[in-house]
C-alpha cells in the first residue's frame, strides 16, 4: 500500500495496513501534526500571496487570448500543437536551449532556496552614473526555514544608518533607525533600492525573485564554461514581459550548471522618469530644504551623484529612508544623528541618490546566527552603533 | 492488488483550458480569493497528510490553487468546495508520484477515500477556521499516554527521526515507531469523539 518515503524525512511514514481506515486515521495525525508544527500563519499568507501574483499575472493573457480564440477548438489544438512542433524541432535543429528549460531551471533553484536551512545573501548595489558595483554590501537579506518563513534584512541606505525588517511568524516587523519596533509596518515604511513603475524595489527574499523570474519574464540560457574549460554556470537572462505588470525590467541569474545553486542574482532597473516641477529630491513637508517644492525644475533623476559621495541633505523621491514619522522630511537623518547631516552624505559615497542602476544579491555562508536573531526585539534593543 | 484509479470524483483539469473571462474581472478574482483563503489551511494539511514535511507542497499547493480557479466553471456550487479542492490536489500528487517528483504516503484508492472522509469530519468539527479545528489535535496529545505523546513531540514537534527520537527517549527504535503510530491512530479518534480510548 504505501511507498517507503524519503531516509531522510523526520516524520515516521505511517505503515502497511490491512484496513484503510486504520491507515487513513494515521494519515489525517500525521497531516495535521506536521501542519501545525510547520505551516504558521506567515507562510499560508506566503502561499497565498503567490498565488494571487501568478493569478492576476495570468488573467490578462488568458482574457487576450480568449478575445481571439479561433471558433473551432478542435482546429485550434491541432494548429497549436503543430506549432510547438515546429518550433521545438527548429529549437533542437539550432541546437538552442529553451524558455522551458530555463524556467525549469529557475524554478528548480527557487525550490532549493525554500529547503529547510539558514541562509544569507549579500546586497551590493551599483549607484547611477557609476560603472562597477560597490564593494561593500549594503544589506544582507538572512532567511532560516523552510520557505524562507524568518527573516531578516539589514539594509544600510546610508553610511552608519541601518534599518531591519523581517517577518517572523506573527507577520512583517521593522526597527527604525531610532530603534523604533513596527509591528506589520506600511509599506513606505520600508526601505527601498529603488523605484519601477512607480512600486518600491526590495528584493526580500531570493526564491520570491525567482518565482517572478520564472513566471513574467522571457528567459534565456547560455552556458558559460569555467577557466579550466568545463562547463560550470548556467547564465539566465529575463526580460520583463510586456503582458505582464511593469516590474524590474531585466533580471540576470547565475547558477552552478550541476546543482542548480544560485550563485548570483541581478536587478537591472531602469532610469527614473524625469519628473518636472520638483526639487531635487525634497519632499514638500521636509522642513528647511533650500530646494522645497518649488526648487528648481527637473534635475530629479538627472543629476548625477556627487563624486564624494557626501549629500547636501537630500534624497530624492526614490530615497530609501523610511517616510518621516516626526514631521521631518526624508532627506534628515533620524533623531540619533548629532550632526543633522542628510542621507546619502556616506564618506565612501554609499548615498543612492536617484536610486541604484543596479543591485546584486549573493549568497554567502551565513554564520552561526544567535539565537534571537530571527526576532524583531532582538534588533530592536540594540543600540544604533552595535545594530550592523 | 489495487490501482492508482480512485474513486473520488476529481475534476479532469486541464492547464490549457481558457475559464470564462466574467471570471477575470476584479469581483470573480476577489470570490476566489475569499474561497481560497478559507480552504488554503485545509488543502495544505491535506497535502501534509500525503507528502509529509517533502518540499514539493508549495508547489502542489500552487498548481491545485490555479487549476482550480481556471476551472471554477466547472465547479457545483451546491456541494461543498473542500471536497473539490482536494480532488484536484489529490490528481496532482498522483501526477507527481509518476513523474518521480514526490513520494506520497499512500496511493491506495480506498485509503484516499476514508482520508478524504477524515477531512470532512475535521471540517465539521466546531471552530471558526480549519487552524482552529485542527488545533484540536494539541488538545488531544494532552489526553495520549505519556510515552506516546513525547513519542510524537519529539518525531513532529522537534523533527527528530524515530532513531534520534528512539534514543532520546532510551526506548528502542521499534518501540518508538509503534508508539509513534498508535499516537496518530488514538490523536485521530480524539479528533473524532473528544475522548480517547487507550484500550
Amino acid at each position: 500500500m504505501n511507498d517507503q518515503r524519503h531516509d531522510n524525512t523526520p516524520i515516521a511514514p505511517p505503515t502497511e495496513h490491512t484496513e484503510p481506515a486504520l491507515a487513513a486515521d494515521e494519515l489525517v495525525s500525521h497531516g495535521l501534526l506536521t501542519f501545525l508544527n510547520n505551516d504558521p500563519p506567515a507562510e499560508t499568507e506566503r502561499r497565498m500571496r503567490n498565488l494571487m501574483r501568478r493569478i492576476a499575472d495570468e488573467s490578462p493573457v488568458h482574457a487576450g487570448v480568449r478575445s481571439h480564440r479561433l471558433v473551432f477548438p478542435h482546429a485550434r489544438r491541432w494548429i497549436a500543437l503543430a506549432a510547438c512542433f515546429v518550433i521545438a524541432s527548429a529549437l533542437v535543429y539550432l541546437g538552442l536551449p529553451t524558455t522551458g528549460s530555463a524556467q525549469a531551471m529557475v524554478l528548480a533553484s527557487a525550490a532549493s532556496l525554500r529547503e529547510p536551512g539558514d541562509r544569507r545573501f549579500e546586497v551590493r548595489v551599483q549607484p547611477r552614473g557609476s560603472k562597477e558595483l560597490q564593494e561593500t554590501p549594503i544589506g544582507t537579506i538572512d532567511t532560516r526555514g523552510r520557505g524562507a518563513e524568518l527573516m531578516v534584512a539589514r539594509m544600510q541606505p546610508e553610511e552608519g544608518v541601518w534599518i531591519t525588517f523581517g517577518r517572523d511568524a506573527t507577520g512583517p516587523w521593522l526597527v527604525y533607525p531610532d530603534g523604533r519596533l513596527e509591528r506589520n509596518p506600511p509599506a513606505g515604511a520600508l526601505p527601498r533600492l529603488g523605484v519601477v513603475a512607480d512600486q518600491p524595489v526590495l528584493p526580500e527574499s531570493v526564491d520570491r525573485v525567482l518565482e517572478e523570474l520564472a513566471s513574467a519574464y522571457t528567459l534565456e540560457r547560455t552556458t558559460e564554461k569555467g577557466a579550466d574549460g568545463t562547463s560550470s554556470t548556467e547564465h539566465i537572462v529575463g526580460l520583463r514581459r510586456a503582458d505582464r505588470a511593469p516590474g524590474v525590467p531585466r533580471i540576470d541569474l547565475w547558477l552552478d550548471a550541476k546543482t542548480n545553486t544560485v550563485k548570483k542574482v541581478e536587478l537591472t532597473l531602469p532610469d527614473p522618469p524625469i519628473q518636472r516641477g520638483m526639487g531635487p529630491g525634497r519632499r514638500p513637508d521636509g522642513p528647511g530644504g533650500p530646494e522645497g517644492p518649488d526648487g528648481p525644475r527637473g534635475d530629479r533623476g538627472r543629476r548625477p551623484p556627487p563624486p564624494d559621495g557626501l549629500g547636501e541633505g537630500d534624497e530624492g523621491n526614490d530615497g530609501p529612508l523610511p517616510p518621516p514619522r516626526d514631521g521631518r522630511g526624508p532627506g534628515r537623518r533620524g533623531p540619533d544623528d548629532p550632526e543633522g547631516r542628510g542621507p546619502g552624505g556616506g564618506p565612501n559615497g554609499r548615498g543612492l541618490r536617484g536610486g541604484p542602476s543596479r543591485i546584486e544579491l549573493r549568497p554567502v555562508p551565513p554564520p552561526p546566527f544567535p539565537p534571537e536573531w530571527f526576532g524583531p526585539e532582538h534588533h530592536a534593543k540594540r543600540p544604533p552603533a552595535q545594530r550592523p | 492488488m489495487r490501482t492508482e484509479n480512485t474513486s473520488l470524483a476529481t475534476p479532469d483539469f486541464n492547464p490549457d483550458t481558457t475559464p470564462p473571462a466574467s471570471r477575470f474581472d476584479h469581483s470573480g478574482r476577489d470570490v476566489f480569493e475569499i474561497l481560497a483563503r478559507e480552504h488554503a489551511d485545509m488543502l495544505t494539511a491535506y497535502l501534509r497528510s500525503l507528502i509529509g514535511a517533502d518540499s514539493s507542497v508549495d508547489d502542489i499547493f500552487q498548481q491545485a490553487m490555479l487549476v482550480a480557479w481556471r476551472r471554477l466553471g466547472d465547479y457545483d456550487r451546491t456541494r461543498p468546495f473542500g471536497p473539490w479542492l482536494r480532488g484536484i490536489a489529490q490528481r496532482l500528487v498522483m501526477e507527481h508520484h509518476r513523474k518521480g517528483k514526490s513520494r506520497p504516503t499512500t496511493t491506495d484508492p480506498a485509503v484516499l477515500v476514508e482520508l478524504d472522509a477524515r477531512f470532512d469530519q475535521v471540517n465539521r468539527a466546531p471552530g471558526d477556521t480549519f487552524r482552529e479545528r485542527a488545533d484540536r489535535v494539541t488538545e488531544c496529545m494532552s489526553k495520549l499516554p505519556e510515552a506516546m505523546r513525547q513519542a510524537l513531540e519529539l518525531v513532529y514537534a522537534r523533527g527528530l527521526l524515530i532513531i534520534a527520537a528512539a534514543e532520546s527517549m532510551g526506548a528502542s527504535e521499534e518501540a518508538t515507531k509503534k508508539r509513534v503510530q498508535r499516537g496518530r491512530q488514538l490523536l485521530a479518534q480524539c479528533i473524532r469523539s473528544g475522548e480517547i480510548d487507550c484500550e
